[in-house]
């Protein structure tokens, strides 16, 4: 039956694993606690343009962020910025929490943010900073032309599971989307579901590219992504962008700037940047420079639609 | 000992250290407690917005809805979390053990000294890095194999920490069966009995509660895992899940070939954006406090298997 010393050993082992592991999740928890450290909103009210900007939030807004972030960082060399992702949900949480001074958002505020803040005493102020428009993506292999924004509800509502439902080959539909943070999550969720809850078997995925992979790697598979970060997937070939029609019968669209301009495409957005009362010193600054001709040039390069 | 030339600077020295070293031994248990009470505190104002029952047998995760209340139901997080264990245990308990028994019984001494430290060094890869592997890997090979619409699924999260958990399970087992006493394995042979007997009759029974012990410790940790459940199970709740809560017990072998939204991928991938204090933040919290009671009682199953194994 073993010898004493080997049981003392296992038992030991036994303790030590098991202690770690009640550890874990409590480490899960922690991590995903913002750092009291961080900056709080009133450290970026100094005049100079020089300091501390922590801009936190939506993934579809991320690549253009960091690139005003870079180009701003060139002619402000003081200037200390950093940029992060995570989703809009997170940028807004991390701007009532008082650990980022810019939210960067893929949709609007929700009523329950605005409460939060002014529970906090204080008010959150919008910035409309581009435009973009959601692509629908499906597998290359797909042979379905044209989706309605209905079919699109039914299927991540989960009433449609086969293609063949709408005129596609006999293939079951693996619908993959964002996780609840996002905010192309919400919009979609808004605008196409009607408010209606996204099917339970849902692929959450957190981020953009997953979301493409996916598709990429299912036949019967169909996603939504931002237009800007769509390109960089449809001109490779890996997945395939799908016109959307308001309505049977009516034209289906096709996600260009001038059809997300002027309102042809059906699924479109302003994207936003959120602070915490109005924007000053370095913030203001930068929000500035964003919506400067100077800072909307890149927005057209990246691939997203300008405020104007 | 004292010694009476000991200068009294070198007794009060002497006592800071003893103490310091009793406050080291009974920190880890200050901190499990603190630890425990604190994410309990966190938790407990939910069951005051929110009834005791909705949670516990609600079949529906909805944190964030677009319209009307949340739901925070329980079951398919539970579900998911054990189903995915025990299909990670199912596989890495027979490869762990056949490992052990191979590595102290029948690997010649020059297999084992490579083999060992080989085995050991597959339980410090990073759990991400697995993840990695799932996803690349494993997820298209059973999406191609399997002709499945989506290789995102349970039995892949299943192989993944079933990779995790046979390091564990063969190293422990192996120190288990390697501490059977020589006169024990010899009284075996001499009384005729085959290397195969030996081990299956004799060995195995008697280093029996070392191998529960390890067994255990799999289960932990793959029940505790994150990073890999995240990447590689899909994050969704299959329709067979769906259909098995809703009392269609048979569809459970069907869910491993679907999607699967575990306890601690729900709370990773939520964490971040929830304002502190809320409902929804609460809920995570409590997911934590239903985490915490697991791992409690596999402790306590374990130890309990191990007093009981002492004994007899």
């Amino acid at each position: 039956m073993g010898t004493p010393d080997m049981r003392t050993a296992i038992i030991t082992r036994l303790r030590a694993g098991l202690f770690a592991l009640c550890l874990l999740p409590i480490l899960a928890l922690m991590t995903g606690c913002p750092a009291p450290t961080s900056p709080s909103p009133e450290s970026s009210g100094a005049v100079d343009p020089s300091g501390l900007l922590v801009i936190k939030g939506s993934d579809t807004l991320l690549p253009l962020s960091q690139e005003w972030a870079q180009e701003f960082k060139k002619k402000h060399p003081n200037a200390n910025i950093t940029v992060t992702g995570g989703g809009t949900g997170t940028g807004i949480v991390a701007l009532i929490n008082g650990t980022a001074n810019v939210a960067n958002a893929s949709r609007a505020i929700k009523d329950a943010e605005k409460k939060q803040a002014e529970a906090k005493g204080t008010t959150i102020m919008e910035v409309p900073v581009a435009r973009d428009g959601i692509t629908i993506v499906i597998n290359p292999k797909n042979p379905i032309k044209e989706i309605t924004l209905d079919q699109l509800k039914g299927i991540y509502t989960g009433q449609i599971n086969n293609w063949k439902e709408i005129g596609g080959p006999d293939q079951e539909v693996v619908a993959s989307g964002r996780d609840t943070a996002s905010g192309t999550y919400a919009y979609f969720q808004e605008e196409v579901l009607g408010e209606e809850e996204y099917r339970q078997d849902m692929i959450s995925n957190v981020s953009n590219n997953a979301i493409a992979q996916d598709v990429e790697k299912n036949v019967g598979g169909i996603g939504y992504i931002g237009v800007a970060y769509a390109h960089e997937f449809t001109r490779t070939g890996k997945v395939k962008e799908v016109p959307v029609a308001f309505k049977t019968g009516e034209p289906a669209i096709l996600p260009t700037p001038e059809n997300i301009l002027n309102g042809k495409y059906p699924i479109s957005r302003e994207l936003f940047n959120y602070t915490l009362g109005l924007p000053q010193g370095i913030t203001k600054e930068y929000l500035d420079y964003v919506t400067s001709p100077e800072g909307q040039a890149i927005v057209k390069k990246q691939g997203f639609i300008t405020l104007k | 000992m004292r010694s009476a030339r000991r200068s009294p600077f070198a007794k009060a020295g002497e006592r800071v250290i003893t103490g310091w070293i009793y406050l080291c031994g009974f920190l880890s248990i200050i901190l499990v407690v603190l630890i425990f009470l604190f994410v309990f505190k966190e938790a407990l104002p939910l069951l005051r917005e929110y009834p005791f029952a909705s949670f516990f047998l609600g079949t529906k995760w909805i944190p964030e809805p677009a319209r009307g209340d949340p739901r925070f139901g329980l079951v398919p997080l539970l579900a998911s979390s054990l189903l995915v264990t025990l299909g990670a245990i199912v596989i890495a308990v027979p490869l762990g053990l056949a490992t052990a028994v191979y590595m102290s019984e029948i690997a010649p001494v020059k297999v084992r000294e490579y083999l060992k430290p080989a085995v050991e060094l597959l339980a410090a890869v990073p759990s991400v890095v697995l993840g990695f592997f799932g996803v690349a890997v494993l997820a298209s090979l059973l999406q191609d194999t399997l002709h499945l619409p989506t290789g995102k699924t349970m039995l892949a999260g299943s192989v993944t920490l079933a990779f995790m958990a046979v390091p564990t399970i063969a190293t422990i087992s192996e120190d288990a069966i390697n501490a059977v006493p020589r006169d024990v394995r010899e009284g075996s042979y001499g009384l005729g009995a085959t290397h195969w007997e030996t081990i299956w009759r004799v060995l195995l029974p008697a280093a029996f509660s070392g191998i529960v012990a390890a067994v255990m410790l799999g289960v932990g940790r793959a029940i505790g895992e994150t990073m890999v459940v995240l990447m590689v199970t899909g994050n969704g709740v299959s329709r067979a899940l769906s259909d098995t809560m809703a009392g269609d017990f048979h569809r459970v072998f069907a869910t491993y070939l679907g999607l699967c939204r575990t306890i601690t991928a729900t709370i990773a991938a939520e964490m971040g954006e929830v304002v502190q204090g809320g409902e929804h933040y609460r809920a995570l919290f409590m997911l934590g406090v239903v985490l915490f009671l697991i791992t409690f009682l596999i402790n306590l199953v374990a130890d309990f298997a191990l007093r009981r194994a002492q004994r007899t």
